[in-house]
Protein backbone atom coordinates (compact mmCIF):
# COMPACT_ATOMS: atom_id res chain seq x y z
CA UNK A 1 0.00 0.00 0.00
CA UNK A 2 1.44 3.31 -0.69
CA UNK A 3 1.12 4.19 2.89
CA UNK A 4 3.35 1.70 4.10
CA UNK A 5 5.68 3.02 1.50
CA UNK A 6 5.77 6.05 2.55
CA UNK A 7 6.42 5.29 6.63
CA UNK A 8 9.23 3.03 4.96
CA UNK A 9 10.60 5.84 3.30
CA UNK A 10 11.10 8.04 5.77
CA UNK A 11 12.97 5.81 7.98
CA UNK A 12 14.51 3.89 5.03
CA UNK A 13 15.56 6.72 2.25
CA UNK A 14 18.87 8.14 4.29
CA UNK A 15 19.76 4.49 4.61
CA UNK A 16 19.35 2.89 1.17
CA UNK A 17 21.07 6.03 0.23
CA UNK A 18 24.22 5.42 2.19
CA UNK A 19 24.22 2.07 1.21
CA UNK A 20 24.29 2.77 -2.03
CA UNK A 21 26.78 5.64 -1.73
CA UNK A 22 29.47 2.82 -0.34
CA UNK A 23 29.07 0.66 -3.99
CA UNK A 24 29.35 3.77 -6.42
CA UNK A 25 31.07 6.01 -4.85
CA UNK A 26 29.13 8.97 -5.98
CA UNK A 27 26.68 10.95 -3.84
CA UNK A 28 24.71 11.90 -6.96
CA UNK A 29 24.29 8.48 -8.30
CA UNK A 30 23.25 7.17 -5.18
CA UNK A 31 20.76 9.14 -4.69
CA UNK A 32 19.38 8.90 -8.15
CA UNK A 33 19.74 4.82 -7.31
CA UNK A 34 17.59 5.12 -3.88
CA UNK A 35 14.94 7.24 -6.32
CA UNK A 36 14.71 4.84 -8.60
CA UNK A 37 14.62 2.26 -5.97
CA UNK A 38 11.56 3.65 -4.62
CA UNK A 39 9.91 4.31 -7.58
CA UNK A 40 9.92 0.88 -8.41
CA UNK A 41 8.12 -0.37 -4.86
CA UNK A 42 5.82 1.96 -5.66
CA UNK A 43 4.68 -0.02 -8.60
CA UNK A 44 5.85 -2.82 -7.57
CA UNK A 45 4.27 -2.66 -3.74
CA UNK A 46 6.46 -5.72 -2.57
CA UNK A 47 5.44 -7.18 1.08
CA UNK A 48 8.49 -6.60 2.66
CA UNK A 49 9.76 -3.08 1.34
CA UNK A 50 12.71 -2.63 3.71
CA UNK A 51 14.08 -6.21 2.54
CA UNK A 52 13.10 -6.04 -0.85
CA UNK A 53 14.69 -2.22 -1.39
CA UNK A 54 18.10 -2.96 -0.31
CA UNK A 55 18.38 -6.14 -2.59
CA UNK A 56 17.08 -4.36 -5.64
CA UNK A 57 19.84 -1.36 -4.91
CA UNK A 58 22.28 -3.89 -4.11
CA UNK A 59 21.61 -5.31 -7.88
CA UNK A 60 21.36 -1.90 -9.38
CA UNK A 61 24.35 -0.75 -8.17
CA UNK A 62 26.21 -4.28 -9.16
CA UNK A 63 24.82 -3.63 -12.68
CA UNK A 64 25.93 -0.26 -12.83
CA UNK A 65 29.45 -1.41 -11.97
CA UNK A 66 29.10 -4.55 -14.26
CA UNK A 67 28.04 -2.06 -17.02
CA UNK A 68 31.07 0.64 -16.67
CA UNK A 69 33.18 -2.33 -17.06
CA UNK A 70 31.96 -3.84 -19.90
CA UNK A 71 31.61 -0.28 -21.37
CA UNK A 72 35.40 0.45 -20.51
CA UNK A 73 34.84 3.25 -18.56
CA UNK A 74 37.22 4.47 -16.63
CA UNK A 75 34.76 5.27 -12.78
CA UNK A 76 36.38 8.82 -11.52
CA UNK A 77 35.56 9.90 -8.66
CA UNK A 78 33.78 13.27 -8.34
CA UNK A 79 35.60 15.63 -6.01
CA UNK A 80 32.55 18.48 -6.30
CA UNK A 81 29.79 15.91 -5.39
CA UNK A 82 29.84 17.39 -1.85
CA UNK A 83 26.85 19.78 -2.12
CA UNK A 84 27.54 20.82 1.57
CA UNK A 85 29.25 24.42 1.97
CA UNK A 86 32.87 24.36 0.65
CA UNK A 87 35.21 23.70 3.31
CA UNK A 88 38.82 25.39 3.61
CA UNK A 89 40.38 23.88 0.50
CA UNK A 90 43.19 21.53 2.56
CA UNK A 91 40.41 19.86 4.86
CA UNK A 92 38.42 18.91 1.84
CA UNK A 93 41.82 16.89 0.49
CA UNK A 94 41.80 15.45 3.14
CA UNK A 95 38.37 14.11 3.59
CA UNK A 96 38.43 13.29 0.44
CA UNK A 97 42.20 11.12 1.19
CA UNK A 98 40.35 10.28 4.01
CA UNK A 99 37.38 8.58 2.19
CA UNK A 100 39.47 6.82 -0.56
CA UNK A 101 41.71 5.14 2.08
CA UNK A 102 38.32 3.61 3.88
CA UNK A 103 37.27 3.04 0.52
CA UNK A 104 40.46 0.66 -0.23
CA UNK A 105 40.32 -0.68 3.34
CA UNK A 106 36.51 -1.73 2.26
CA UNK A 107 37.33 -3.52 -0.71
CA UNK A 108 40.00 -5.96 1.26
CA UNK A 109 36.85 -7.53 3.39
CA UNK A 110 35.14 -10.15 1.47
CA UNK A 111 32.07 -9.66 -0.20
CA UNK A 112 29.80 -11.22 3.00
CA UNK A 113 31.73 -9.35 5.57
CA UNK A 114 31.47 -6.09 3.57
CA UNK A 115 27.55 -6.40 2.82
CA UNK A 116 26.80 -7.03 6.74
CA UNK A 117 28.94 -4.37 7.88
CA UNK A 118 27.89 -2.00 5.63
CA UNK A 119 23.87 -3.08 6.43
CA UNK A 120 24.72 -2.67 9.71
CA UNK A 121 26.09 0.70 9.25
CA UNK A 122 23.31 1.71 7.15
CA UNK A 123 21.05 0.95 10.49
CA UNK A 124 19.00 -2.20 9.54
CA UNK A 125 19.48 -4.99 12.70
CA UNK A 126 20.77 -7.82 13.40
CA UNK A 127 17.63 -9.75 11.86
CA UNK A 128 17.39 -7.46 8.95
CA UNK A 129 20.39 -8.30 8.34
CA UNK A 130 20.58 -12.17 8.89
CA UNK A 131 17.09 -12.07 6.62
CA UNK A 132 18.95 -10.44 3.71
CA UNK A 133 22.04 -12.26 3.57
CA UNK A 134 20.96 -15.61 4.70
CA UNK A 135 23.07 -15.48 7.46
CA UNK A 136 21.93 -16.85 10.77
CA UNK A 137 21.06 -14.32 13.39
CA UNK A 138 23.97 -16.05 15.56
CA UNK A 139 26.33 -15.53 12.89
CA UNK A 140 25.97 -11.83 12.36
CA UNK A 141 28.14 -10.65 15.76
CA UNK A 142 30.80 -13.01 14.66
CA UNK A 143 30.56 -11.60 11.05
CA UNK A 144 30.60 -7.65 11.95
CA UNK A 145 33.47 -8.49 14.90
CA UNK A 146 35.64 -9.95 11.88
CA UNK A 147 34.69 -7.37 9.33
CA UNK A 148 35.54 -4.32 11.60
CA UNK A 149 38.56 -5.59 12.72
CA UNK A 150 39.83 -6.45 9.02
CA UNK A 151 38.59 -3.13 8.02
CA UNK A 152 40.12 -1.02 10.67
CA UNK A 153 43.59 -2.84 9.92
CA UNK A 154 43.07 -2.44 6.60
CA UNK A 155 42.78 1.27 6.87
CA UNK A 156 45.70 1.46 9.35
CA UNK A 157 48.06 -0.60 6.83
CA UNK A 158 46.40 0.48 3.73
CA UNK A 159 48.20 2.77 1.46
CA UNK A 160 47.19 4.80 -1.30
CA UNK A 161 48.46 3.56 -4.38
CA UNK A 162 47.18 0.31 -3.79
CA UNK A 163 45.02 -0.68 -6.56
CA UNK A 164 42.28 -3.24 -5.95
CA UNK A 165 39.78 -4.63 -8.19
CA UNK A 166 36.60 -3.44 -7.41
CA UNK A 167 34.18 -6.24 -5.94
CA UNK B 1 29.38 -20.31 31.01
CA UNK B 2 32.61 -20.38 29.14
CA UNK B 3 34.39 -17.09 28.32
CA UNK B 4 32.42 -14.81 25.75
CA UNK B 5 33.88 -14.98 21.99
CA UNK B 6 34.18 -12.21 19.94
CA UNK B 7 30.91 -12.58 18.36
CA UNK B 8 29.30 -12.39 21.26
CA UNK B 9 30.94 -9.13 22.45
CA UNK B 10 29.81 -7.59 19.34
CA UNK B 11 26.60 -8.79 19.14
CA UNK B 12 26.51 -8.00 23.27
CA UNK B 13 27.18 -3.83 22.25
CA UNK B 14 25.15 -3.98 19.38
CA UNK B 15 22.11 -4.65 20.74
CA UNK B 16 21.77 -7.82 18.97
CA UNK B 17 21.31 -10.61 21.12
CA UNK B 18 18.43 -11.88 23.23
CA UNK B 19 17.48 -10.60 26.36
CA UNK B 20 18.23 -13.82 27.99
CA UNK B 21 21.87 -13.81 26.19
CA UNK B 22 22.58 -10.49 27.47
CA UNK B 23 21.56 -11.35 30.98
CA UNK B 24 24.12 -14.43 30.78
CA UNK B 25 26.72 -12.08 29.38
CA UNK B 26 26.14 -10.08 31.65
CA UNK B 27 26.70 -13.00 34.57
CA UNK B 28 29.48 -13.63 33.03
CA UNK B 29 30.93 -10.17 32.75
CA UNK B 30 30.81 -9.46 36.41
CA UNK B 31 32.67 -12.57 37.59
CA UNK B 32 35.68 -12.29 34.38
CA UNK B 33 37.76 -9.42 34.63
CA UNK B 34 39.55 -10.44 31.03
CA UNK B 35 36.21 -10.73 29.69
CA UNK B 36 35.53 -7.41 30.67
CA UNK B 37 39.12 -6.51 29.38
CA UNK B 38 38.04 -7.71 26.00
CA UNK B 39 34.81 -6.00 26.08
CA UNK B 40 36.67 -2.44 26.09
CA UNK B 41 38.71 -3.61 23.24
CA UNK B 42 35.45 -4.59 21.24
CA UNK B 43 34.06 -1.63 22.23
CA UNK B 44 37.10 0.72 20.77
CA UNK B 45 36.91 -1.71 17.93
CA UNK B 46 34.03 -0.52 17.28
CA UNK B 47 33.76 2.95 18.02
CA UNK B 48 36.65 3.11 15.36
CA UNK B 49 35.26 1.21 12.40
CA UNK B 50 32.06 3.29 12.82
CA UNK B 51 34.28 6.35 12.63
CA UNK B 52 35.89 5.02 9.71
CA UNK B 53 32.65 4.39 7.75
CA UNK B 54 31.50 7.80 9.03
CA UNK B 55 33.61 9.43 6.84
CA UNK B 56 33.30 7.25 3.65
CA UNK B 57 29.33 8.41 3.96
CA UNK B 58 27.30 10.56 1.65
CA UNK B 59 26.55 14.48 2.75
CA UNK B 60 23.14 13.98 4.63
CA UNK B 61 20.63 15.77 2.23
CA UNK B 62 16.87 15.83 2.42
CA UNK B 63 15.33 13.28 0.69
CA UNK B 64 12.92 14.46 -1.62
CA UNK B 65 9.29 14.40 -1.07
CA UNK B 66 7.93 10.99 -1.72
CA UNK B 67 5.31 13.00 -3.76
CA UNK B 68 7.69 13.28 -6.09
CA UNK B 69 8.25 10.33 -6.79
CA UNK B 70 4.93 8.55 -6.72
CA UNK B 71 2.05 8.37 -9.38
CA UNK B 72 0.42 12.12 -9.57
CA UNK B 73 -2.82 10.32 -8.85
CA UNK B 74 -4.21 7.76 -6.58
CA UNK B 75 -4.06 4.51 -8.37
CA UNK B 76 -7.29 2.66 -9.46
CA UNK B 77 -7.14 -1.28 -9.37
CA UNK B 78 -9.60 -3.40 -10.47
CA UNK B 79 -9.36 -7.04 -11.40
CA UNK B 80 -9.48 -7.22 -15.51
CA UNK B 81 -9.24 -10.02 -17.29
CA UNK B 82 -7.65 -9.32 -20.71
CA UNK B 83 -6.46 -11.38 -23.57
CA UNK B 84 -4.28 -8.41 -24.84
CA UNK B 85 -2.72 -5.51 -23.29
CA UNK B 86 -3.99 -2.02 -24.57
CA UNK B 87 -2.44 1.14 -24.48
CA UNK B 88 -4.73 4.41 -24.78
CA UNK B 89 -2.99 7.71 -24.87
CA UNK B 90 -6.02 10.26 -24.76
CA UNK B 91 -5.15 14.47 -25.57
CA UNK B 92 -2.33 14.09 -26.89
CA UNK B 93 -3.45 10.98 -29.71
CA UNK B 94 -4.49 7.51 -29.51
CA UNK B 95 -2.00 4.93 -30.85
CA UNK B 96 -1.51 1.41 -29.45
CA UNK B 97 -2.69 -1.84 -30.56
CA UNK B 98 -4.54 -3.07 -33.36
CA UNK B 99 -8.06 -2.60 -31.52
CA UNK B 100 -7.60 1.05 -31.65
CA UNK B 101 -7.48 4.30 -34.20
CA UNK B 102 -3.77 4.35 -35.06
CA UNK B 103 -3.73 7.81 -36.08
CA UNK B 104 -2.11 10.00 -33.93
CA UNK B 105 -3.41 13.18 -32.89
CA UNK B 106 -1.12 16.29 -33.59
CA UNK B 107 -0.83 18.34 -30.75
CA UNK B 108 -1.28 21.60 -33.11
CA UNK B 109 -2.69 23.39 -29.96
CA UNK B 110 0.41 23.89 -28.21
CA UNK B 111 1.29 27.66 -27.92
CA UNK B 112 5.16 28.58 -28.80
CA UNK B 113 7.11 29.08 -26.44
CA UNK B 114 9.31 31.59 -27.72
CA UNK B 115 10.33 33.54 -24.51
CA UNK B 116 11.82 32.39 -21.50
CA UNK B 117 8.82 33.17 -19.15
CA UNK B 118 6.49 30.53 -20.45
CA UNK B 119 5.86 28.03 -18.17
CA UNK B 120 4.32 24.64 -19.50
CA UNK B 121 1.33 24.93 -17.35
CA UNK B 122 0.08 27.50 -19.68
CA UNK B 123 -0.41 25.17 -22.41
CA UNK B 124 -4.40 24.67 -23.65
CA UNK B 125 -3.46 21.03 -24.19
CA UNK B 126 -4.70 18.31 -21.50
CA UNK B 127 -2.10 15.77 -21.09
CA UNK B 128 -3.64 12.42 -20.06
CA UNK B 129 -1.06 9.71 -19.29
CA UNK B 130 -2.04 6.25 -20.52
CA UNK B 131 -3.62 3.98 -18.96
CA UNK B 132 -2.36 0.58 -18.68
CA UNK B 133 -3.96 -2.54 -19.09
CA UNK B 134 -1.77 -5.82 -18.12
CA UNK B 135 -4.22 -9.11 -18.64
CA UNK B 136 -1.85 -10.30 -15.81
CA UNK B 137 -2.57 -7.34 -12.97
CA UNK B 138 -5.34 -4.74 -12.03
CA UNK B 139 -6.23 -2.40 -14.02
CA UNK B 140 -4.70 1.35 -13.30
CA UNK B 141 -5.41 4.27 -14.48
CA UNK B 142 -2.67 6.45 -14.81
CA UNK B 143 -3.94 9.90 -14.42
CA UNK B 144 -2.80 12.68 -15.87
CA UNK B 145 0.61 13.77 -14.77
CA UNK B 146 0.17 17.55 -15.48
CA UNK B 147 -3.77 19.01 -16.23
CA UNK B 148 -2.48 22.95 -17.84
CA UNK B 149 -5.89 24.50 -17.43
CA UNK B 150 -5.66 27.07 -15.37
CA UNK B 151 -3.83 29.81 -17.54
CA UNK B 152 -6.07 31.84 -19.65
CA UNK B 153 -6.52 30.04 -23.00
CA UNK B 154 -5.86 32.47 -27.02
CA UNK B 155 -7.98 29.25 -28.51
CA UNK B 156 -8.62 26.88 -26.15
CA UNK B 157 -12.32 25.45 -27.47
CA UNK B 158 -11.66 24.92 -31.27
CA UNK B 159 -8.37 22.68 -31.14
CA UNK B 160 -9.74 20.80 -27.87
CA UNK B 161 -12.72 20.45 -29.42
CA UNK B 162 -11.10 19.07 -32.30
CA UNK B 163 -9.33 16.73 -30.15
CA UNK B 164 -12.64 15.72 -27.61
CA UNK B 165 -14.08 14.88 -31.38
CA UNK B 166 -11.74 12.56 -32.25
CA UNK B 167 -11.43 10.58 -28.78
CA UNK B 168 -15.49 10.06 -28.52
CA UNK B 169 -14.41 8.40 -32.25
CA UNK B 170 -11.84 6.91 -31.11
CA UNK B 171 -13.89 5.21 -27.87
CA UNK B 172 -16.37 4.54 -30.22
CA UNK B 173 -14.32 2.12 -32.22
CA UNK B 174 -12.22 0.50 -29.62
CA UNK B 175 -13.79 -2.49 -28.31
CA UNK B 176 -13.03 -1.82 -24.94
CA UNK B 177 -14.42 -2.99 -21.31
CA UNK B 178 -16.92 -1.46 -19.73
CA UNK B 179 -15.07 -0.46 -16.87
CA UNK B 180 -12.02 0.77 -18.71
CA UNK B 181 -14.74 2.28 -21.16
CA UNK B 182 -16.24 4.18 -18.18
CA UNK B 183 -13.02 5.41 -16.70
CA UNK B 184 -12.24 7.11 -19.87
CA UNK B 185 -15.55 8.60 -20.43
CA UNK B 186 -15.02 10.03 -16.70
CA UNK B 187 -11.58 11.13 -18.18
CA UNK B 188 -12.96 12.38 -21.16
CA UNK B 189 -15.34 14.55 -19.06
CA UNK B 190 -12.38 15.53 -17.36
CA UNK B 191 -11.07 16.57 -20.54
CA UNK B 192 -14.02 18.25 -21.88
CA UNK B 193 -14.67 20.11 -18.59
CA UNK B 194 -10.96 21.78 -18.75
CA UNK B 195 -11.57 22.98 -22.54
CA UNK B 196 -14.49 24.70 -20.79
CA UNK B 197 -12.06 27.04 -18.95
CA UNK B 198 -12.88 25.47 -15.44
CA UNK B 199 -9.76 24.28 -13.51
CA UNK B 200 -10.17 20.88 -12.69
CA UNK B 201 -7.88 18.60 -10.82
CA UNK B 202 -8.06 15.36 -12.71
CA UNK B 203 -4.76 14.67 -10.36
CA UNK B 204 -5.20 15.13 -7.00
CA UNK B 205 -2.04 15.31 -5.11
CA UNK B 206 -1.97 14.48 -1.58
CA UNK B 207 0.66 16.81 -0.44
CA UNK B 208 1.23 15.20 2.84
CA UNK B 209 4.63 16.20 4.09
CA UNK B 210 6.62 13.24 4.14
CA UNK B 211 9.85 14.26 3.83
CA UNK B 212 12.09 12.33 6.70
CA UNK B 213 12.96 14.34 9.28
CA UNK B 214 16.17 16.73 9.10
CA UNK B 215 19.24 14.38 9.77
CA UNK B 216 19.94 15.53 13.14
CA UNK B 217 21.95 12.57 15.10
CA UNK B 218 21.79 10.32 12.12
CA UNK B 219 23.52 7.91 13.93
CA UNK B 220 20.97 7.76 16.72
CA UNK B 221 18.28 7.58 14.29
CA UNK B 222 19.66 4.39 12.84
CA UNK B 223 19.80 3.32 16.60
CA UNK B 224 16.17 3.51 17.25
CA UNK B 225 15.31 2.30 14.27
CA UNK B 226 16.61 -0.88 15.36
CA UNK B 227 15.65 -1.06 18.31
CA UNK B 228 12.02 -1.08 16.72
CA UNK B 229 12.63 -3.33 14.23
CA UNK B 230 13.04 -7.39 16.14
CA UNK B 231 11.23 -9.84 13.87
CA UNK B 232 13.70 -10.83 11.27
CA UNK B 233 11.30 -10.17 7.81
CA UNK B 234 11.10 -12.15 5.24
CA UNK B 235 12.79 -10.88 1.61
CA UNK B 236 10.89 -10.75 -1.62
CA UNK B 237 12.90 -11.91 -4.43
CA UNK B 238 12.67 -9.90 -7.35
CA UNK B 239 10.76 -11.39 -9.94
CA UNK B 240 10.65 -10.66 -13.67
CA UNK B 241 7.60 -12.27 -14.70
CA UNK B 242 5.65 -12.38 -17.82
CA UNK B 243 4.45 -9.05 -17.92
CA UNK B 244 7.64 -7.54 -18.65
CA UNK B 245 7.58 -9.67 -21.95
CA UNK B 246 4.15 -8.04 -22.35
CA UNK B 247 5.42 -4.42 -22.06
CA UNK B 248 8.30 -5.02 -24.26
CA UNK B 249 6.15 -5.85 -26.54
CA UNK B 250 3.62 -3.13 -26.07
CA UNK B 251 7.00 -0.56 -25.80
CA UNK B 252 8.07 -1.65 -29.69
CA UNK B 253 4.55 -1.37 -31.22
CA UNK B 254 3.86 2.13 -30.30
CA UNK B 255 4.31 4.59 -32.92
CA UNK B 256 6.56 7.53 -31.98
CA UNK B 257 5.24 10.78 -30.89
CA UNK B 258 4.78 13.53 -33.34
CA UNK B 259 7.50 16.22 -33.65
CA UNK B 260 5.41 19.55 -33.18
CA UNK B 261 6.33 20.27 -30.21
CA UNK B 262 8.00 24.00 -30.03
CA UNK B 263 11.96 24.01 -29.73
CA UNK B 264 12.87 26.06 -26.91
CA UNK B 265 16.52 27.19 -25.75
CA UNK B 266 18.62 25.36 -22.90
CA UNK B 267 18.07 27.74 -20.75
CA UNK B 268 14.44 27.56 -20.79
CA UNK B 269 14.88 24.12 -20.47
CA UNK B 270 16.82 24.09 -17.81
CA UNK B 271 14.02 26.57 -15.86
CA UNK B 272 11.55 24.29 -16.56
CA UNK B 273 13.31 21.59 -15.25
CA UNK B 274 14.88 23.03 -12.37
CA UNK B 275 18.17 21.94 -13.51
CA UNK B 276 20.43 20.81 -16.12
CA UNK B 277 19.26 19.10 -18.69
CA UNK B 278 21.10 15.50 -19.46
CA UNK B 279 21.88 14.14 -22.84
CA UNK B 280 23.88 11.94 -24.49
CA UNK B 281 27.79 13.22 -24.56
CA UNK B 282 28.71 11.68 -27.38
CA UNK B 283 25.99 12.84 -30.33
CA UNK B 284 25.06 16.26 -30.65
CA UNK B 285 21.80 17.59 -29.65
CA UNK B 286 19.62 18.83 -32.78
CA UNK B 287 16.68 20.32 -30.75
CA UNK B 288 15.41 20.78 -27.08
CA UNK B 289 11.51 20.29 -27.14
CA UNK B 290 9.11 20.84 -24.45
CA UNK B 291 5.68 18.43 -24.32
CA UNK B 292 3.12 19.60 -22.05
CA UNK B 293 4.90 18.07 -18.86
CA UNK B 294 8.59 17.82 -19.76
CA UNK B 295 11.56 18.61 -22.19
CA UNK B 296 12.30 16.53 -24.94
CA UNK B 297 16.04 16.27 -26.14
CA UNK B 298 16.44 14.96 -29.64
CA UNK B 299 19.58 13.58 -30.65
CA UNK B 300 19.84 12.20 -34.76
CA UNK B 301 21.71 9.22 -35.09
CA UNK B 302 22.73 8.84 -38.44
CA UNK B 303 21.66 8.17 -40.85
CA UNK B 304 19.04 9.75 -39.58
CA UNK B 305 16.81 8.14 -36.84
CA UNK B 306 16.15 10.51 -34.09
CA UNK B 307 16.59 9.39 -30.58
CA UNK B 308 14.68 11.60 -28.10
CA UNK B 309 15.13 11.61 -24.18
CA UNK B 310 11.88 12.94 -22.45
CA UNK B 311 13.27 14.64 -19.31
CA UNK B 312 11.30 15.60 -15.80
CA UNK B 313 12.09 16.46 -12.46
CA UNK B 314 12.28 13.66 -10.39
CA UNK B 315 8.48 13.54 -9.37
CA UNK B 316 6.38 15.29 -12.08
CA UNK B 317 6.57 11.51 -13.54
CA UNK B 318 4.26 9.58 -13.70
CA UNK B 319 3.00 6.27 -14.40
CA UNK B 320 2.90 7.84 -17.79
CA UNK B 321 6.29 5.68 -18.32
CA UNK B 322 4.87 2.72 -16.28
CA UNK B 323 3.31 1.00 -19.70
CA UNK B 324 6.45 1.67 -21.19
CA UNK B 325 9.19 -0.76 -19.56
CA UNK B 326 11.16 -3.27 -21.17
CA UNK B 327 13.31 -5.94 -19.06
CA UNK B 328 16.83 -6.28 -19.58
CA UNK B 329 18.83 -8.17 -16.79
CA UNK B 330 17.86 -5.81 -13.70
CA UNK B 331 17.39 -2.93 -15.49
CA UNK B 332 13.45 -3.06 -16.14
CA UNK B 333 12.63 0.30 -17.81
CA UNK B 334 13.55 2.23 -20.31
CA UNK B 335 13.74 5.12 -17.74
CA UNK B 336 16.51 6.26 -15.14
CA UNK B 337 16.77 8.81 -12.86
CA UNK B 338 19.70 10.70 -13.98
CA UNK B 339 20.93 14.32 -11.65
CA UNK B 340 17.61 14.60 -10.21
CA UNK B 341 15.75 14.17 -13.58
CA UNK B 342 13.27 11.36 -14.67
CA UNK B 343 14.37 10.73 -17.98
CA UNK B 344 12.49 8.23 -20.69
CA UNK B 345 14.48 6.92 -23.97
CA UNK B 346 12.60 6.35 -26.88
CA UNK B 347 13.41 6.20 -30.89
CA UNK B 348 13.41 3.14 -33.39
CA UNK B 349 16.13 1.18 -32.02
CA UNK B 350 15.77 -2.28 -30.16
CA UNK B 351 15.41 -1.89 -26.63
CA UNK B 352 18.86 -3.04 -26.06
CA UNK B 353 20.45 -0.65 -28.15
CA UNK B 354 18.51 2.29 -25.87
CA UNK B 355 19.24 0.46 -23.13
CA UNK B 356 22.44 1.21 -23.77
CA UNK B 357 22.34 4.57 -25.05
CA UNK B 358 20.32 5.66 -21.49
CA UNK B 359 23.29 3.97 -19.37
CA UNK B 360 25.28 6.82 -20.86
CA UNK B 361 23.10 9.89 -20.44
CA UNK B 362 24.47 12.24 -18.64
CA UNK B 363 23.88 16.28 -16.80
CA UNK B 364 25.23 18.60 -19.88
CA UNK B 365 26.79 21.42 -18.75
Amino acid sequence: MPEDIAEVYKTTYRALVRFLYRKVWDADRAEDLAQEAFARALVHKPENARGWLFVVAANMARDEARRAVRDKRHLTLLTNEEADPAPAPDAALVAELERERVRAALERLTPRDRDVLLLWDSGLSYGEIAAQTGLAAGAIGTTLARARKRLVEAYETGSEDEHVARG
Amino acid sequence: MSHVDEGQLHAYLDGGLSAMDAVRVERHLADCAPCRERLEEARRLVSRAAKLLEWASPPERAAPPLADLRPAAPQWRTPVAWAATIVIALGLGVYGGSQLLNRPVEPKAVQRFDTQERVPAATNLVTVAPIVVDSNKDVRAAEPAALGAAAPQPQPAARSVDTSARLQSALARAELDSLAKRRIDSLATNLAAATADRAVDVAPVRRESIAPAPPVAAREQRQEGRALRDSAPRIEALAVTGAEQQNRARASALAPVTTSWPIITRDSAARLLRGPIVALPDLPITAVRASADAVVVEHVVPPGQVIRLTERRAGAADEASAGFRSAKTSNESLARYVGGLRVEISGPLPADSLSKLLDRVRVVP
